[in-house]
């Protein structure tokens, strides 16, 4: 059936326009949400069973782009089952977010709502780019939509055109990698690729922009800590990039391990990560570090894993967005933990296992990895890197849970959805962690029984350390930081790089500055004088040539 | 009653290096001055310094017209900076006195501004009379190849060195008519000539059009 | 049509709607009705489209290969009249934007081609008034494009003679190659080729920003087909030593500089100007490839243009008309969340004015770069550069105009409206919903007018096979 991934696309921005168009009725306006619940809730089921192989994928082309002279090929769509799970999580989190903010009985944001149903739908379409052509047009369509939705959860506008501009910039770093192959291949399917060293470069540079790795990270909105949560999915945005990075180790899959370089900034993210989400002095801010740190962890794992790098970013990045988004709910266990408070915090710790890469979770798939090629390499610097970024991580995800505690709801169905909602997102965790073979439709998929043998003896032990000294300064934190709460912010802000963004944009604005006197000189009163001052200079030149 | 080739005849000595000196004359005032009755004044004479050259090139009556039409262009400037300056005399300060004897001590004082455009149109003069002597152009006569660079190229001076569209308007049409001198000799259609003519007329209309919007705007800032 | 519009702009809803229907109706009977055959009109009159017309003993013939390049003209007209009569509904864009329609098609049609420079440099007097804003000090922009065009006039006229005195004495070859270097000089001011570019921001940024779009859409184009026409006549012009080179260079000059100076504006209008000039040189670049590809890149780079630019321009209207007439970055502050669809427009236009995805002039920008990459990825890259600089030009007005006031709890707010302020009306949003649907349609189904572009380029053979 070729037309289900245009349903796929087409019915969140359905349940979008249903939404805003219902908001316009006062009376109609606390229905939004259903109206978004329906359309989310078809979506996950449609891709459900896309993920379960029940529908063959076939390309779709929504545009013939003609002559093929001219432009080489068409838009192409390809529900590939190499992305299928990172196209259902999204799904996921978008039908999960709806289903909490449903039990929270806040009042309905339509806005919010449209936007996050039409975000997933260019999540959708970015997923199932089956070449470069259709590639761009998606990521522009999505950094579009992202904008949106930042803009309507009530993120600053230097947030949004931000995210806009390095987008912008990943963007054009793909483009240009597609033309160093002459502009041939631009519009051939992913399959039929054969790209040099040079085009995988850049597309791996675009790809670390995608996934807010450091020091690219400015991608990342700093202030969504005060949108709701209905707004998880705005957290997502290196999807898109696990979507390109699953695309390029499956054109070449000895690129990843033999590029040093990727290593060491996937290495940096994950130690400095850590470091940054311990540092950070408002909770609210946390969460973009930790995402960070474990998007490195992720990333290196896949690098050192070597041939089984597919299945590394794939579990990988689906425990990634799950964990995270799971958070972003902010069901934490709160100050003062009461009973019902802990149980419905629950998703929330299997968030943050996962994401520590505990034992029967998914995210485990990629730790275990990760664990069995530091053995390998041997190399002291990545160990310590690994170290680093776990034991900052501890404390932090407990820092996170303890932080945030939402109030009981009144009715006890409110419960029951908020439940639902989390458990949504929860299930797969613990079911993928057990079961590795559920994401990953390749033979190469581990079992959990060789997953636990993959680690040494040694990187157990390492990992053990990072754990117990992440849990002790857990434990003191309350203590050890007002103490060191100056060093912190030093350390926080020295690494953040803000310093080092504004002064190379205070460089680029003094350079702007001279090239915009010069503009209103030469295009000022005595324009035409200058004009012609400058020909009479360029006919000389081309004489004397 | 004489006709017009009558009067035109006796006129004719100055259809040669006579009305070239005019022309460089009467430009180089357009360029220099600033005071409005000065350069209308100047651009009807370039006008009927022009026209006698071209009775060298084309038939009397078609120089006649291309005549009417520049000083129909200059009545239209002149008419609209004498309504400008009615306009700006209405809203002058009650303290005149001291402004005239200012403007009195001013005229008698060459500006920088105005040494530098005397210079600028020096060097332009003999960067025509270059031309003109080592690129003649074809079917003219020296002392009209002369007057066409002159024309260009001071009429190009004074857009480059003024924004205000009276000065650019006059410096347009400084260009155009040393173009049309030359032209004349290439294409005598009468098509081509009225074309040109309306290019003028509309040329004169769009300075005037910008000039009266700039004193609008003028005045109601001050209101403002 | 143009007299009738000048009497009733008073009303202007009644001068913008006549003259969007004038446009369209000619637009869409240019392409429509037949050549060969005689139409009847109202008062039993017949005329025949293809027949020739004596105005003044020139002949105007309106040929198969000029009806798609008129009705590029008409509709890009009609598209423009539409959105000004909701963003500024009291210019005199109405009636000028008439009658240089009807000189600029006369351009195209008159021969010999000596009388086009002419009209063009009629019709360049006319955007003079078109330019110029009610109320407001009288801008450089118009001035500008008209000392420009004047200039080049003359080497266009002289051409003509130099040409036909080469028929009389065909062993003359130097008047060849003064023909070709006063060619090339005129064209070049007419484009806006650095170093004579400068009326181009100008026209843009400084008077009314949707008749500053018709000149750099609808007369503009005019030229773009005056110089096609003048290269399918004079053929020897594309075979000329440096041809190719010469227009690559000054592309990719025009290229460069309008993608340095765009993100260093401080205003939007001179942005949109700048974004004309990228778009220019594109299309000098692809004309320099001088092959049937290259040509068919020319026409769509031109039929993709005036979406952008048009929508820029709107935008822009919007946001000045409430903000006094000032686009710089200050007065734009906050501004955004007053005139969201404004903004939209803006933002869309800017996008596909820069050439990124999903707009139509990624469809032209990547067809181009894809046909350079073999021969000069560096200028392919460069391309790409130059759109990124309009963007950022684009991100930092929008980064103006999203500010919001700050409350006292230190969390971003967004202001509420005043009753003062007015808002943009059902009409005006729904004309940009309209434009930019239509716009970004365009952008996902290019072949529309991808086809159409290589249909155009078929009836063109100067280039070296």
């Amino acid at each position: 059936m070729p037309l289900l991934p245009v349903l796929i696309i087409v019915l969140p921005l359905l349940g979008a326009g249903g939404t805003l168009g219902l908001s316009v009725i006062s009376r109609a306006r606390p229905y939004t949400r259903y109206v978004a619940l329906t359309a989310v809730g078809l979506t996950t089921l449609l891709n459900l069973a896309l993920l379960a192989g029940w529908v063959e994928p076939t390309v779709v082309i929504p545009s013939l782009w003609r002559p093929s002279l001219l432009f080489g090929g068409a838009l192409a769509l390809r529900s590939d089952a190499i992305v299928q799970p990172l196209a259902l999580t999204l799904a996921l989190v978008v039908c999960g977010a709806v289903i909490v903010d449903l039990g929270r009985a806040e009042c309905a944001r339509p806005q919010l709502t449209a936007a996050l149903l039409a975000l997933l739908s260019a999540g959708f379409v970015t997923l199932w780019s089956a070449n470069l052509l259709t590639l761009l047009v998606a990521w522009t369509l999505y950094d579009l939509m992202q904008a949106v939705g930042q803009t309507a959860a009530g993120s600053s506008a230097q947030t949004a055109i931000r995210s806009l501009v390095l987008g912008s910039l990943a963007t054009l770093l793909l483009w240009g990698g597609t033309l160093l192959s002459g502009g041939v291949g631009g519009a051939a399917l992913w399959s039929l690729m054969a790209p040099s060293r040079a085009q995988l470069m850049l597309w791996a540079l675009a790809g670390l922009l995608r996934l807010w790795m450091y020091p690219f990270h400015l991608l990342a909105a700093d202030d969504l800590g005060a949108a709701p949560p209905l707004a998880a999915s705005l957290h997502l945005g290196p999807i898109v990039g696990w979507g390109l990075w699953l695309r390029l180790v499956s054109l070449d899959s000895a690129f990843l391990p033999d590029s040093l370089w990727i290593l060491v900034v996937a290495a940096v993210a994950l130690a400095v990560g850590g470091i940054l989400a311990w540092s950070c002095q408002d909770p609210r801010h946390m969460l973009r570090w930790m995402g960070m740190s474990v998007t490195g962890a992720v990333l290196l794992s896949a690098g050192l894993t070597g041939e089984d790098a597919t299945a590394a970013i794939t579990v990988g990045s689906v425990s990634w967005a799950l964990g995270i988004a799971i958070l972003c709910l902010r069901e934490g266990v709160g100050d003062r933990p009461q009973l019902d408070a802990v149980l419905c915090s629950l998703p929330s710790v299997v968030a943050a296992l996962t994401l520590l890469g505990i034992p029967f979770t998914t995210g485990f798939v990629h730790q275990a990895g990760l664990l069995a090629g530091l053995a390998e390499r041997g190399e002291m610097g990545w160990d310590v890197a690994f170290f680093i970024g776990n034991l900052f991580l501890v404390p932090s995800l407990v820092r996170w849970l303890v932080s945030y505690a939402s109030p009981s709801p009144g009715r006890r169905w409110l419960l029951v959805a908020r439940g639902v909602g989390l458990g949504l997102l929860a299930l797969p965790l613990i079911a993928a962690g057990l079961f590795p073979s559920l994401l990953v439709v390749e033979s190469s998929a581990p079992s959990l029984g060789a997953l636990l043998a993959m680690p040494g003896l040694g990187r157990w032990l390492l990992w053990m350390l990072s754990l117990v000294g992440g849990g002790i300064l857990a434990w003191q934190q309350r203590t050890l930081r007002p103490r060191i709460e100056p060093w912190l912010d030093a350390v926080h802000n020295l690494l953040r790089l803000e310093w080092l963004y504004e002064a190379v944009l205070g460089a680029l604005g003094r350079g702007l500055n001279v090239l915009r006197a010069a503009d209103e000189l030469v295009g000022g009163a005595g324009a035409l004088l200058w004009s012609l001052l400058l020909f009479l200079l360029l006919v000389l030149m081309w004489g004397a040539n | 009653m004489p006709t017009l080739v009558d009067l035109l005849a006796r006129i004719s000595f100055l259809a040669a290096m006579p009305a070239v000196a005019g022309i460089l004359v009467t430009a180089s005032l357009l360029v220099i001055s600033r005071e409005w009755r000065l350069n209308v004044m100047s651009l009807t004479l370039q006008y009927f310094f022009v026209v006698l050259l071209l009775t060298r090139l084309i038939r009397l009556e078609v120089a006649a017209v291309k005549g009417l039409i520049g000083w129909m262009v200059c009545m239209v400037l002149y008419l609209t900076e004498r309504r400008v300056d009615m306009l700006r005399g209405q809203e002058a300060s009650a303290n005149s006195e001291n402004e005239v004897a200012s403007r009195r001590h001013r005229r008698w004082v060459m500006s920088a501004r105005t040494s530098f455009c005397l210079l600028a149109g020096l060097m332009v003069s003999v960067a025509a009379y270059t031309a003109a002597l080592r690129l003649p152009l074809p079917e003219v006569p020296r002392d009209i190849s002369l007057a066409c660079f002159l024309l260009a190229g001071l009429g190009l001076l004074l857009i480059g060195l003024s924004e205000s569209p009276m000065q650019v308007g006059m410096g347009l049409l400084t260009f155009l008519s040393g173009f049309d001198l030359f032209y004349v000799a290439l294409e005598p259609s009468l098509a081509v000539a009225g074309l040109l003519g309306a290019v003028s007329f509309l040329i004169a209309l769009a300075a005037a059009y910008l000039r009266v919007a700039e004193v609008a705007a003028g005045s109601e800032e001050r209101t403002l | 049509m143009a007299g009738i519009v000048y009497i009733v702009l008073r009303w202007s809803s009644l001068a913008a709607l006549l003259s969007f229907g004038t446009a369209l109706a000619l637009g869409v009977g240019v392409v429509t009705l037949p050549l060969d055959q005689p139409v009847q009109f109202g008062g039993g009159r017949q005329i025949a489209l293809g027949e020739t017309v004596v105005f003044f003993g020139r002949e105007l013939v309106l040929e198969q290969a000029d009806r798609m390049t008129m009705a590029f003209l008409f509709l890009t007209a009609a598209g423009i009249f539409l959105l000004a009569w909701r963003f500024t509904p009291h210019s005199l864009l109405f009636p000028m934007g008439l009658g240089m329609l009807s000189l600029l098609s006369g351009a195209l049609l008159i021969q010999p081609l000596i009388y086009a420079a002419l009209l063009i440099e009629i019709a360049a007097a006319f955007s003079v008034f078109a330019l110029q804003g009610e109320g407001h000090a009288p801008t450089r922009g118009g001035l500008r494009y008209l000392t420009f065009t004047t200039m080049a006039l003359p080497g266009l006229l002289v051409t003509h003679w130099l040409l036909d005195r080469y028929a009389l004495t065909p062993d003359e070859t130097g008047l060849l190659g003064a023909s070709a270097v006063l060619l090339t000089i005129s064209f070049a001011l007419l484009l806006g080729a650095v170093p004579f570019h400068t009326w181009v921001p100008a026209v843009a940024g400084e008077g009314v920003p949707l008749s500053g779009v018709f000149v750099l859409t609808v007369s503009n184009g005019a030229t773009w087909f005056l110089l096609l026409e003048f290269l399918e006549t004079y053929p020897w012009l594309s075979v000329y030593p440096r041809f190719e080179d010469l227009l690559f260079a000054v592309g990719l000059v025009m290229v460069i500089l309008g993608g340095a100076l765009a993100p260093a504006q401080r205003r939007l209008g001179p942005l949109v100007g700048y974004a004309a000039l990228i778009d220019s040189g594109a299309t000098l670049i692809a004309l320099g490839m001088n092959s049937r590809v290259g040509v068919t890149l020319t026409f769509l780079a031109l039929l993709m243009r005036p979406f952008g630019l048009s929508l820029m321009a709107a935008g822009l209207s919007g946001l000045r008309s409430r903000s006094d007439g000032d686009d710089g970055w200050d007065a734009l502050r906050g501004l955004g969340w007053k005139a969201p669809w404004s903004t939209a427009a803006l933002v869309i236009g800017g996008l596909a004015a820069s050439g990124l995805p999903i707009s139509p002039g990624f469809a032209s920008r990547w067809a181009l770069c894809r046909a350079l990459a073999p021969s000069s990825p560096g200028a392919a890259l460069l391309l790409l550069l130059a759109g990124i600089g309009v963007m950022v030009g684009v991100w930092r007005g929008l980064f103006a105009l999203l500010v919001r006031p700050r409350s006292p709890e230190d969390r971003s707010v967004v202001p509420s409206r005043n009753p003062g302020d007015a808002s943009e009306g059902w009409l005006t949003r729904v004309l940009v919903v309209l434009a930019v649907l239509g716009c970004l349609g365009i952008g996902v189904f290019p072949q529309t007018l991808a086809t159409l572009a290589a249909r155009l380029a078929e009836s063109y053979t100067f280039f070296l096979p």
